[in-house]
């Protein structure tokens, strides 16, 4: 399934497009967010919010501008860097 | 975020401990595979294994925010999905000259892809898809001889099979023009304006059909066409689907790209959209005859699908037996491509 598959599937709420999206970039979000962060916890909660967005709003993910697992991983970076500033 | 690196006498490991900005940046330079996948290369291994759990805990925090379409919904907006980004991906592709290759009766890459915009404004508008949206340059253009409810511009006869030609002349090459099948990976994507309008329309349109309920798809909406048609939006969906797939293949052909096929089952929800229709498309005064349709090929359903007959049925005329996608092509008033011409053989009465 290609980026843009997974972008319209998800546009057309087939829950099971978040899912395969998840088993392909699930573990290299939540790695993202293990290596910044240092917590366990806080990375699983990272991830879930991560793929949440995505599903709340697929459409915000422009597959010109990069690939999913990019924009995902990027997601996870930003959300790991605020967190590890607040502390 | 290097300028206290610059002037307060950290050497660069220091900064970086410090830093969490250049950190996570680090992070990600450190492990690439976070933000691509090797193109056809083993996969990487992630930086940690998330426990399994959490798989489950997102799906689930998922569903709380937002509902999967409903059953019935899914069935005509996940066949849309496919298509369209089966279309995203080609248009992805293009280099700035195949957007100028040639299109029978659409002028085109970029006027057929505008005039798909139009026509999915259709159904958009109606959903609530903002007119900034919506609106596009491009006028809806109809052809005579266009069934309502097929593709609008598309056009039955002869003159669309001489389109075809210029096509084939376009892919030959006569050495004069570009060569429009190089080229490709040109990767133009966010940069070319009207796969961007497109593919907004087609993703907000995606978004609001899934969010929507079973009854609204019966809600009667105007279809796209020269000749003003109204049906329920479950099949304006299917024509959205049938046109992104027609349309799809006119700009592979355009740029010597090879036809794909949707799923078969797919490939039959349009063909049953499109039997439906034909009655609708006679010109002039209804005849006493009546046709069975029985569709072959992989997405054949089992048993005949049959034009609806008027409303004196007489014994019919004929039978014809093309391929499924065929006929799809057939209903839409596009030949199909290189296949033989469906057979017509006596058959017994309908009843």
């Amino acid at each position: 399934m290609s980026d843009m598959d997974v972008r319209a599937r998800l546009a057309a709420g087939d829950l099971d497009a978040l899912a395969d999206a998840y088993d392909r970039h699930g573990p290299y979000v939540y790695g993202v967010a293990v290596k910044v962060t240092g917590s366990q916890a806080q990375a699983e909660e990272i991830t879930q919010r991560v793929f949440v967005a995505l599903w709340e709003e697929p459409l915000s993910y422009d597959p010109a501008l990069g690939s999913l697992r990019g924009w995902l991983a990027g997601r996870a970076l930003h959300e790991s860097a605020l967190r590890a500033r607040v502390g | 975020m290097a300028d206290s690196y610059l002037f307060d006498g950290q050497s660069p490991n220091e900064h970086v401990a410090s830093c969490i900005d250049c950190g996570a940046a680090i992070a990600l330079l450190d492990h690439p595979e976070t933000v691509a996948e090797p193109p056809g290369g083993a996969p990487l291994e992630p930086l940690a294994e998330p426990p399994p759990r959490l798989r489950e805990a997102v799906l689930s925090a998922a569903r709380r925010r937002r509902n999967p379409a409903a059953v019935g919904v899914a069935t005509v907006a996940v066949p849309y999905a496919e298509l369209v980004a089966g279309m995203d991906d080609v248009l992805a592709e293009l280099s700035p000259v195949q957007w100028a290759a040639p299109v029978p009766k659409h002028g085109t890459v970029r006027s057929l892809v505008e005039h798909l915009t139009a026509n999915d404004a259709t159904v958009a508008r109606f959903m609530g898809v903002p007119a900034t949206v919506t609106r596009v340059s491009a006028g809806v253009s109809g052809g005579n001889g266009t069934a309502p409810g097929a593709p609008a511009g598309t056009r039955t006869g002869p003159d669309a099979r001489a389109g075809n030609g210029t096509v084939s002349g376009a892919r030959a090459g006569t050495g004069t023009g570009p060569d429009l099948s190089a080229g490709t990976g040109a990767g133009q994507g966010v940069a070319v304006p009207e796969h961007r309008r497109w593919r907004e329309q087609a993703g907000l349109l995606l978004s609001r059909v899934a969010a929507g309920s079973e009854v609204l798809l019966g809600v009667e909406v105007a279809l796209a066409g020269a000749r003003p048609a109204r049906a329920p939006l479950r099949q304006a969906m299917i024509q959205r689907t049938f046109e992104t797939w027609t349309h799809t293949d006119d700009i592979r052909a355009a740029t010597g790209r090879a036809k794909a096929e949707p799923r078969p089952e797919h490939v039959h929800m349009i063909a049953e959209f499109g039997l439906a229709l034909l009655p609708r498309a006679l010109r002039g005064p209804r005849r006493d005859v009546s046709a069975t349709i029985v569709l072959t090929g992989p997405a054949a359903a089992p048993g005949p699908s049959r034009s609806r007959p008027p409303p004196t049925t007489w014994p019919c005329s004929s039978r014809r037996t093309p391929p499924t996608s065929a006929a799809c092509w057939a209903t839409g008033g596009h030949p199909a491509p290189s296949r033989t011409p469906p057979r017509a053989t006596p058959c017994s009465p309908v009843t």
